[in-house]
């Protein structure tokens, strides 16, 4: 579904990227781990069109984004749930909602959609005319997922959604990524949980110093040496 | 002291501080959205002004004919000075910032010598409402009036447009989060344009206003400028409901020290406000300290 090519970017003299290359196939949780600084939310918002691509390739379905603007991104149907949530503070509960529906491929539904997400996610619904910048860190991260979802995308990246929050909201938020996927979302999801996240993706993609230095499915990485030594604190 | 004077002067200061209001909302949703000091929001204002002045001389033109027409103008001229320039600046925010001063200076300078040719350097006023109303021992000038109900208006239309429209939305999602906006597919291109567009067709609707009240000419814009700057550095920069007192404030003290002191002090009483401002409470009378 999603297919990486050789991706380089860089920051001026600073190259964050050298040639990294992921695939993902449709209905997959695929997780990309690594240390601060390698290079995850570089890569994601790379895919999301937030960032430059200085080379390669980022196909969808076939079809080339990597010179495509963040709108038209998101209006294929990949969405970036943003690492630090980018929520807008003054508005409430509802309008970052509102705004996260506003994309033509899900404007038509867009209160059906609502309803879905107070629905799905009570205390949104119960605080709705609330600030967002008002809500507990777990809360606005529910929000951030939520103001994604309402433009319904077909596959979901989360820039380390669990990042600040409680070991019980963390599980929660992990639940919650199941959710999506059973709901037929494919997702990239970046995470610094490694334990975790590996137990519910299907593949995961260890990255280290902007290079993909190992990939497989989830269990083989959870069992690789490297990953044991450098990420699990195991011999 | 009367204080039916007290009274004369402040119901003068605050109906000439909804039009001070209005041109420090126009530059507030420029700032809000794009963190753009437009040093050019003046010339707009004194450009409106003096297009409804000639209007008003040749064809006896009102405010309901030449208001729209100023500012689907202005919203025309806002969109190509953001598209021809300011969207070209560099995509580095430090950078960014000193360039777009530079930018809309110069965008400041080019319309004071592009008004100067169309409308000559005379001073012009619009004698268009000149009666007063007398109520008890206050009399309200009809064009004070008139010019503070319809920024009102305007403004009670713009915060509705921010609120209740998706576009609202949007020039608010962008001023408050880029990246947020940019992840949930927002055209911040188009937001910014639509934006900056907005922003001038607001410093125009109350320059067809401020010449009700004041008598202009093409150099006069800078003093606006500042004014509004003063305003909005009263009342919070990107605060809409501060905007609303910080200009107030300007009214008051324009309309008290034209009175007890004379005209010129009276045109330096909003900088000296804003000055003392910036050194006291930088974030605004209302702003939260250090934000």
């Amino acid at each position: 579904m999603l297919s990486v090519r050789d991706l380089n970017v860089a920051y001026g003299d600073f190259i964050a990227l050298h040639g990294v290359s992921l695939d993902v196939d449709e209905g997959e949780i695929v997780v990309i781990v690594g240390a601060n600084g390698a290079g995850k939310t570089t890569t994601m918002n790379s895919i999301a069109g937030i960032l430059h691509v200085r080379s390669g390739e980022i196909l969808l379905d076939g079809e080339h984004l990597e010179r495509k603007s963040p709108r038209e991104i998101v209006e294929r149907g990949l969405v970036l749930v943003p690492e630090g949530r980018h929520l807008f503070p003054e508005m409430t509960i509802q309008e970052n909602l509102l705004v996260g529906g506003q994309a033509a491929r899900s404007r038509r539904n867009l209160r059906v959609n609502l309803a879905a997400m107070e629905e799905r996610f009570p205390i949104l619904g119960q605080r709705r005319s609330q600030a967002a910048g008002t809500l507990s860190g777990g809360e606005q991260q529910m929000l951030a997922i939520a103001r994604a979802l309402m433009s319904e995308p077909r596959i979901l990246l989360m820039d380390e959604p669990s990042i600040g929050l409680s070991p019980l909201l963390t599980a929660r938020i992990f639940a919650m990524v199941q959710e999506i996927n059973a709901m037929g979302i494919t997702v990239v999801l970046v995470e610094q949980n490694v334990v975790q996240s590996l137990e519910l993706a299907t593949r995961a993609y260890v990255i280290a110093e902007g290079r993909v230095v190992l990939q497989g499915g989830a269990a083989e990485i959870r069992g690789h040496a490297d990953v044991k030594r450098a990420y699990l604190g195991e011999a | 002291m009367h204080a039916a004077l007290i009274g004369q002067l402040t119901i003068d200061g605050l109906l000439v501080g909804g039009v001070y209001a209005l041109s420090a909302l126009g530059l507030n949703v420029i700032f809000g959205v794009m963190r753009i000091v437009n040093l050019a929001h003046g010339e707009f204002v004194i450009g409106a002004a003096l297009l409804s002045a000639v209007l008003f001389e040749r064809w006896h033109a009102n405010l309901f004919v030449v208001l729209p027409l100023a500012f689907v103008l202005a919203f025309g001229l806002g969109a190509l000075i953001q598209r021809a320039f300011l969207r070209r600046l560099p995509e580095d925010l430090a950078s960014a910032e000193a360039t777009s001063l530079l930018m809309t200076f110069g965008l400041s300078y080019f319309f004071v010598g592009a008004w100067l040719t169309f409308f000559s350097g005379n001073f012009r006023s619009v004698p268009y409402l000149t009666g007063a109303w007398t109520l008890g021992p206050f009399s309200i000038a009809q064009a004070r009036l008139a010019a503070f109900v319809a920024s009102g208006i305007i403004a009670v239309l713009l915060a509705l447009l921010l609120r209740y429209t998706a576009l609202g939305r949007s020039i608010r999602a962008t001023s408050q989060n880029v990246q947020g906006a940019l992840a949930c597919g927002v055209d911040v291109e188009r937001v910014r344009t639509l934006s900056f567009a907005l922003g001038t067709a607001i410093a125009a609707a109350s320059g067809c206003l401020l010449i009700l009240i004041f008598t202009v000419n093409p150099e006069t814009g800078a003093n606006v400028t500042l004014a509004s700057f003063a305003v909005i550095a009263l009342g919070g920069l990107g605060n809409y409901a501060g905007t609303l007192v910080g200009a107030a404030v300007i009214g008051l003290a324009v309309s008290f020290t034209g009175y007890f002191a004379t005209a010129q002090v009276a045109q330096a009483a909003p900088y000296v406000l804003f000055i003392l401002v910036l050194l006291l409470r930088p974030a605004g009378i209302l702003g939260k300290s250090g934000a």
